[in-house]
């Protein structure tokens, strides 16, 4: 039977799927262009409060040198990275469904999960550009990442993105199921963004508010961040953030792709797949 | 002779309140090499028997093999099929045909090479050549109706679920779409079809068996002659008028006028 040499290779699929997104997000040329430019405003924007608010060392914000500049970049810099992590894969499931191609991908002999993976990649590989641009930015302001250990930064992040990707996972089950209400998405999201320390760090929010800033990913990562690309922090100082990471992302990860799975099936007994 | 598709009192009920029995305890048994036609009108669980077996919808019960192969082997039952379904919803609009195909092409396993070689022949067979460089959101239905056929083509499947693929086409479209299938038949000899439509002309000559599904339930099965002596229809020359008479008299005039 001619179909029996055919097996699929995932690397190779992945990469065709990447080639795919990069192609269509090629075509809005413009979407690609506003983007950068809010990348340069949000900057500017947080460039502007920190000089408001002055130039004087913070004792909160120790592991930024105490200046509110560098602090908020690492911030903004990760954050986007870290939120496609988090709601990218349902996006994908969601523009899939809208625009028809779920039922056309489902029927390729790969699972559910790999082609939901495949479809973030392009979109991580950009975010991550945009992350790159975010931390040359904040250089051309006067941010000091002079001495940045950039390897352990680049650890942490991909520790931290994968272990994100777990919730991200659930998300894109939901929406898999339920068609809209990315809820797990939407709240982590709004809970990192106020307790995580993106902004402003977790030590001057209320006690229960703090307490719940260490059970999300994001915390130990942004603080790891500051310490590896600020304060020059060297791979076995920040052994133990990369421990809590892959922790995150062993009991994560394989409870979102169970999640996956199972939405799928329920999906296939209602023979919602192709619906939104 | 094996059975391409064999299934034992596969149904399905999808849940709600109330429960919709969109598929009654079916079985059948399709050979290989058969061309079977699936014709019944809208809501009569034509396209829930094509995604059972697409593996798209789990059936509520009953079993079923494809290519020998039980459905929730799904990964290798996908291998073995190539569907048509909905194809103006189905590709990439933002990419041309051709990088549709590759990626599909990447999702079935074709390698490198094997895969270009495979996407020209295909794109000559089925006349989109010319058009491989426009993006799908510019071709028309009926281009877009090839097209799809062009990738459930691609890894070369033993069998075709072709759920009602001239649908949005007008009547030309939709022969010369169902002329270009028959002549990949032609070229395939042991490709098992199972394929619902309304086109009753354009399908009937080659048209080896008649499936009628009413309400979820199969009604008439059998080859276009044998239903007409059964059911004392007379035998005409035209194969389409003969199975416009078996649609007419299983299914109801109003349906055949209707489509």
């Amino acid at each position: 039977m001619p179909t029996d040499g055919l097996k699929t290779s995932i690397p190779r699929l992945l990469f065709a799927t990447f080639r795919r997104d990069f192609s269509i997000a090629l075509s809005y040329r413009l979407a690609f262009l506003l983007r950068l430019l809010s990348t340069v405003f949000q900057v500017a924007v947080f460039f502007f409060i920190s000089k408001l608010m002055g130039m004087a060392a913070n004792p909160l914000l120790e592991n930024a040198g105490g200046r509110y500049f560098d602090y908020v970049l690492i911030g903004l810099a990760f954050q986007r990275l870290f939120s496609l992590s988090l709601t990218g894969y349902a996006g994908a499931v969601g523009e899939a469904q809208r625009t028809g191609t779920l039922e056309a991908q489902a029927i390729l002999p790969v699972s559910m999960p790999l082609l939901i993976t495949g479809a973030n990649l392009w979109p991580t590989l950009y975010a991550s550009l945009e992350t790159v641009i975010y931390l040359l930015l904040g250089v051309l302001l006067g941010a000091s990442l002079a001495g940045a250990n950039v390897v352990a930064a680049v650890l942490i992040a991909l520790l931290a993105s994968l272990a994100i990707s777990g919730l991200g996972f659930m998300g894109a089950a939901i929406i898999l199921l339920y068609k809209r209400g990315n809820a797990v998405a939407w709240i982590v999201e709004a809970t990192t963004a106020l307790v995580a320390g993106v902004y402003f760090p977790p030590e001057i929010l209320p006690p229960p508010l703090q307490s719940l800033s260490l059970a999300l990913p994001q915390t130990y990562a942004l603080a790891g961040l500051r310490s590896a690309l600020l304060q020059s922090a060297t791979i076995d100082q920040i052994l133990p953030t990369l421990a809590i990471l892959a922790g995150f992302a062993i009991v994560l990860l394989p409870l979102g792709i169970g999640a996956i799975h199972l939405a799928y099936r329920k999906a296939q007994e209602k023979g919602s797949l192709a619906q939104y | 002779m094996s059975a391409a598709i064999l299934t034992e009192d596969l149904y399905k009920t999808y849940p709600g309140q109330p429960p919709l029995q969109a598929l009654h305890p079916l079985s059948l048994r399709i050979q290989t090499g058969e061309i079977v036609v699936v014709l019944g009108p809208n809501g009569a669980g034509k396209t829930t028997l094509f995604k059972i077996l697409a593996t798209l919808v789990q059936p509520t019960g009953g079993e079923a093999w494809l290519a020998g192969l039980p459905l929730r082997e799904s990964i290798a039952v996908r291998r073995r099929i190539g569907m048509v379904s909905e194809p103006d919803r189905s590709f990439f609009w933002r990419l041309n045909a051709r990088q549709n195909l590759q990626f599909f092409a990447s999702g079935y396993g074709l390698r490198p090479g094997d895969d270009v070689r495979r996407i020209n022949e295909l794109l000559e067979l089925l006349e989109l050549t010319e058009l491989a460089g426009k993006p799908v959101g510019q071709l028309s239905s009926g281009q877009r109706g090839r097209l799809a056929l062009a990738r459930a083509l691609l890894h070369r499947p033993p069998i075709l679920l072709l759920d009602e693929p001239t649908r949005s086409l007008d009547p030309t479209a939709a022969t010369d779409f169902l002329t270009l299938l028959r002549r990949y038949l032609a070229e395939t000899p042991g490709a098992s079809v199972m394929l619902s439509t309304h086109r009753l002309g354009a399908v009937a000559p080659f048209c080896q068996r008649v499936l009628i599904l009413r309400q979820g339930r199969l009604c008439a099965d059998g080859a276009p002659d044998e239903l007409l002596r059964s059911n004392n229809l007379p035998v005409t020359d035209s194969a389409a008028d003969n199975l416009a008479q078996i649609y007419e008299a299983l299914v109801g005039r109003e349906a055949v006028h209707a489509h």
